[in-house]
């Protein structure tokens, strides 16, 4: 079930009547948690019930070792509990999600020696199986309330449900954003109040995310399939289709793709805070307008901040982080990076953004000590001016690397550089059925205005609730406007890019 | 209940600005609800709400109806004048599969005082493949054993069958053809339908699909949002001017004097007055630019092959024909299967074999139902601008043919009651 369909509307609905009718009932949080747990497994089984089997076995696997992790004191059963626990995670997960990934790169490296290598490899090595929606966000969010038990930053949970709550609850199970069990389980456990100004910031963010969602991601994703074609099934069976781009619409399909992914994530994630709100239970925002960060280390604090938080948390901090001199600092960032492009999905593309991503922000932050401060003297209209640049670089270059992110494959990737790279740039014909660079830029950006303006706002005012504040008839325009975009120009039912990661 | 009500009095003072769209948005759905938006929209929808207009009225009453698809949209209707006091109105739709047929004549028959004197079914026998016949919610049948299951019977199959499959995805691709031909074409039954009749016409699962898929169309303003964009940038629509009286000639039919620039408002409201002029008629290959025709031509061989192969692999499903036939029985309207003529070298392929060789046994157990073919049942592929609409000679030939051969069959087998009693009157007064 995807939120942007009429059949989540109609489950919400349910839910929500359902929900809130229990809190008056006696022993009502138990009611509505029990209730949240069975809603939570008919959403996502109604995609495909039988991996409610693997969540479940996570579930399990996670409960019980927090269990014994907490009973076991001190010393070397902590530990072997702990990898236990990250050992079966990242098992499931790699079966499902990698399994096929490493197999096809072990023969596709033993053929480059030997061409006759695993001659039925597609046959009888790989297993091609589904990927399970959202297993790596639940995955990770399960898996970090072990870790976070052995650190002994929080309590083992005992009650067996509520722990699968956690686990499931509906509207972040699968796209995110990834909480903390520190942050996620207490409001769980405690008695939920209704509250209109939840509900006000509910339907806000609700209305919010899916214009971000139906409309700015589902409007650009056919003009950036123009240059990226419409999946890998198009790209296989025309790989030749990719080349000879012109390097212009390449650069404005690559930032329109990153206005796209970011509008459909952060559409989703804003959804699923919305309705979270609605059954007053508060999530962590997962994505603070990244298009005005100044330097790339500002971009991931706005990008996906669950997962960057998650990264830094289990991976960065635990290798040393920046404690021990420049060079592991680099590493461990580069590391890091890399781990993020692998969860993004099993494929060498992704591997190269990651690193891409790691290189960028060591780069910036090996030079940023260097780089000229802007002085205070210049007027304000001249440093707005220069922000303005540096915010359009910075996601410029975010959008860029798109260009690994949304390959099929690293010869894709290399044609769209190659168009790139390839000057002087034809900006005045179409090219491969894409209008000239310019009118194609224009037709794009037409996508964004809206958002950016409503971006900007947040931005300048430092709250994603800045609407509450401004004059009753600016604030009906303004839903009146989203709304018309949602109901005459949006797009329903599509499904969400992340869902795939 | 009072303090419901009084948390909902707090709420709309303390968020007016909610309340104010909530209201504009109010005054937008009535708006789609009593104007007529669907001039605003594209052809197709704008065809079958004048037909589902049309359908459910209460008159007039026509002599013969005219059911099919695309192409015996060609056929001309008759207007009840001179000596031949009889009606004949096309109400043929296109692309709509072939299960709505006896639902469309209930549609029909429910409003109306005089039932027809016949029903001519003029679509091509192609309607009634297989493919087009499969459970919409499970077009590859992977938990749905009929069309007739039972909810009950499908979530039970979906929980005892999954783990069979493993963790291997789905075969997608059985579904993909359905799936995509109710992406395109579910607006038409969506559109001429109302929720109710939709939960008669459907059962089990299949009926929940058709109806969470109904559901949002009751917004009006979504159901309309193309048409009401459309008058947002064109607020007022201006009327087209007439064609020149010799754009009736083919000769002329890519004259660009006869192919003037129409805005949407325009194509519809020319589309409305000639289907009202012709009584249902339009050749939908007229409607094809002259680089659509020249590019068909081209590929025109290949074209005729590969639909050839398409017939040689595709088998029959009579179902939905037998339905129509029972309901026109019940109701007591003879049925005339007249199909339009097709292309000459689909004759011999097995699908078109297959047909006439079961033809035969349902006309046998229906002999209130006749069969009358054109003189020419099959035309050269030349006479079709993409081996499915005629061109412009192909339909007057069409419907030369119609009134020569067709039509004084199906006046000698089913005579116009509602004519025979229009004369009767006449020569009393």
């Amino acid at each position: 079930m995807v939120f942007n369909s009429f059949i989540f509307l109609i489950f919400f609905v349910i839910v929500y009547v359902v929900y809130w009718s229990l809190s008056r009932a006696p022993g009502g949080l138990r009611l509505q948690n029990r209730f949240l747990l069975f809603a939570s497994y008919v959403f996502y089984g109604w995609w495909d019930w039988f991996f409610l089997i693997l969540i479940l076995i996570s579930t399990l696997v996670d409960y019980l070792m927090g269990l014994w992790i907490e009973a076991a004191g001190e010393g070397r059963r902590r530990r072997v509990f702990l990898w236990a626990s990250v050992a079966i995670n990242l098992g499931i997960l790699g079966v499902f999600k990698y399994f096929d990934f490493f197999a096809g790169s072990f023969v596709s490296a033993a053929r480059a020696f030997d061409p006759g290598a695993f001659p039925d490899a597609e046959s009888s090595l790989f297993l091609r199986v589904i990927l399970p929606v959202g297993i790596s966000f639940y995955t990770f969010q399960s898996m970090a309330y072990t870790i976070d038990v052995y650190r002994r930053q929080i309590p083992a949970e005992r009650n067996f449900l509520d722990f699968a709550l956690f686990v499931t609850f509906f509207p972040q199970l699968v796209a995110g954003p990834i909480e903390r069990a520190g942050d996620l389980l207490p409001q769980l456990k405690t008695p939920r109040k209704f509250n209109w100004d939840d509900q006000r910031n509910g339907v806000w963010f609700i209305l919010l995310g899916f214009f971000l969602k139906t409309y700015v991601a589902d409007s650009i994703g056919p003009l950036v399939n123009q240059v990226y074609l419409n999946g890998a099934a198009e790209y296989h069976a025309n790989p030749a289709a990719v080349a000879g781009h012109g390097g212009a619409q390449v650069l404005f399909a690559s930032i329109g793709f990153a206005f796209q992914i970011y509008c459909d994530f952060a559409g989703y994630s804003t959804i699923a805070l919305g309705s979270a709100s609605l059954l007053g239970v508060r999530l962590t925002m997962n994505f603070e307008t990244p298009q005005f960060s100044q330097n790339p280390a500002e971009l991931w604090r706005r990008w996906h901040s669950t997962l960057n938080r998650w990264v830094t948390d289990y991976v960065y901090i635990p290798l040393g982080g920046s404690r021990y001199g420049v060079w592991n600092k680099y590493r461990n960032l580069l590391l890091a990076f890399f781990l993020t492009g692998l969860w993004h999905g099993a494929n060498w593309t992704f591997v190269l953004w990651g690193l891409f991503m790691g290189f960028w922000i060591a780069g910036y932050d090996l030079t940023r000590a260097r780089l000229p401060k802007m002085p205070e003297a210049w007027p304000t209209w001249l440093q707005g001016g220069v922000r303005g640049l540096k915010m359009a670089a910075v996601f410029g270059a975010f959008g860029i690397s798109a260009t690994f992110f949304r390959a099929y494959d690293i010869q894709h990737s290399y044609e769209l550089w190659k168009s790139m790279l390839s000057m002087p740039w034809n900006l005045a014909d179409e090219i491969r059925g894409v209008k000239p660079a310019l009118l194609y830029g224009f037709d794009l950006f037409q996508k964004i205005g809206l958002l950016m303006v409503l971006d900007y706002m947040w931005h300048r005012k430092n709250d994603a609730l800045w609407i509450f504040k401004q004059h009753m008839l600016l604030r009906a325009a303004v839903y009146s406007i989203l709304f018309y975009f949602i109901i005459f120009k949006g797009s329903f039912g599509k499904e969400v890019i992340y869902f795939a990661f | 209940m009072r303090n419901w009500i009084q948390t909902s009095a707090a709420f709309v003072r303390r968020y007016p600005a909610a309340w104010i769209c909530v209201g504009i948005f109010a005054a937008v759905e009535l708006f789609a609800r009593i104007a007529p938006v669907e001039y605003g929209m594209g052809a197709a929808v704008f065809l079958t709400k004048h037909r589902r207009d049309l359908v459910d009225a209460s008159g007039p009453d026509f002599d013969y109806i005219i059911f099919g698809e695309s192409r015996s949209l060609s056929l001309l209707g008759h207007a009840p004048t001179g000596p031949e006091n009889w009606s004949v109105y096309n109400l043929s739709l296109p692309a709509m599969g072939s299960r709505y047929y006896s639902y469309y004549l209930e549609k029909y028959l429910a409003n109306r005082y005089n039932k027809p004197s016949a029903l001519i079914f003029a679509g091509d026998m192609a309607v009634f493949q297989e493919g087009w016949n499969l459970p919409l919610h499970d077009p590859a049948r992977i938990y749905t054993d009929s069309r007739e299951d039972t909810l009950l019977q499908y979530l039970s199959h979906r929980i005892v069958r999954r783990p069979a499959q493993g963790l291997s995805p789905p075969p997608a691709a059985a579904n993909a053809p359905q799936e995509a031909i109710w992406e395109t074409y579910s607006h038409r039954y969506l559109f001429l339908f109302s929720p109710a009749e939709l939960m008669h016409q459907f059962h089990g699962a299949e009926r929940l699909f058709v109806l969470r898929e109904a559901a949002p169309l009751q917004y009006y303003t979504f159901r309309y949002r193309d048409a009401l964009r459309y008058f947002l940038s064109n607020p007022f629509p201006q009327a087209a001017e007439p064609l020149p009286a010799e754009c009736r000639l083919c000769a002329n039919s890519y004259a660009p004097m006869c192919r003037p620039d129409l805005t949407q408002f325009q194509d519809n409201a020319a589309l409305a007055a000639g289907l009202d002029a012709r009584y249902g008629q339009i050749n939908l290959g007229d409607r094809l630019t002259l680089e659509q025709v020249m590019s068909y031509s081209v590929i025109r061989d290949r074209l005729v092959k590969d639909t050839q192969d398409f017939f040689n692999r595709i088998r029959p499903d009579l179902r939905p024909l037998i339905a129509l036939l029972e309901t026109a029985r019940r109701a007591g309207v003879p049925v005339v299967l007249a199909p339009t003529p097709t292309v000459r070298e689909y004759r011999d392929t097995r699908f078109y074999k297959e047909i006439e060789a079961q033809l035969p046994g349902i006309l046998a157990r229906y002999p209130e139902a006749h069969r009358i073919d054109f003189a020419e049942p099959h035309l050269p592929a030349e006479r079709f601008v993409d081996q499915i609409h005629y061109d412009c000679a192909g339909a007057e030939q069409v419907n030369a043919d119609f009134y020569r051969t067709v039509m004084p069959q199906v006046l000698r087998v089913a005579p116009p009651a509602q004519g025979r009693r229009l004369r009767a009157l006449d020569s009393e007064l």
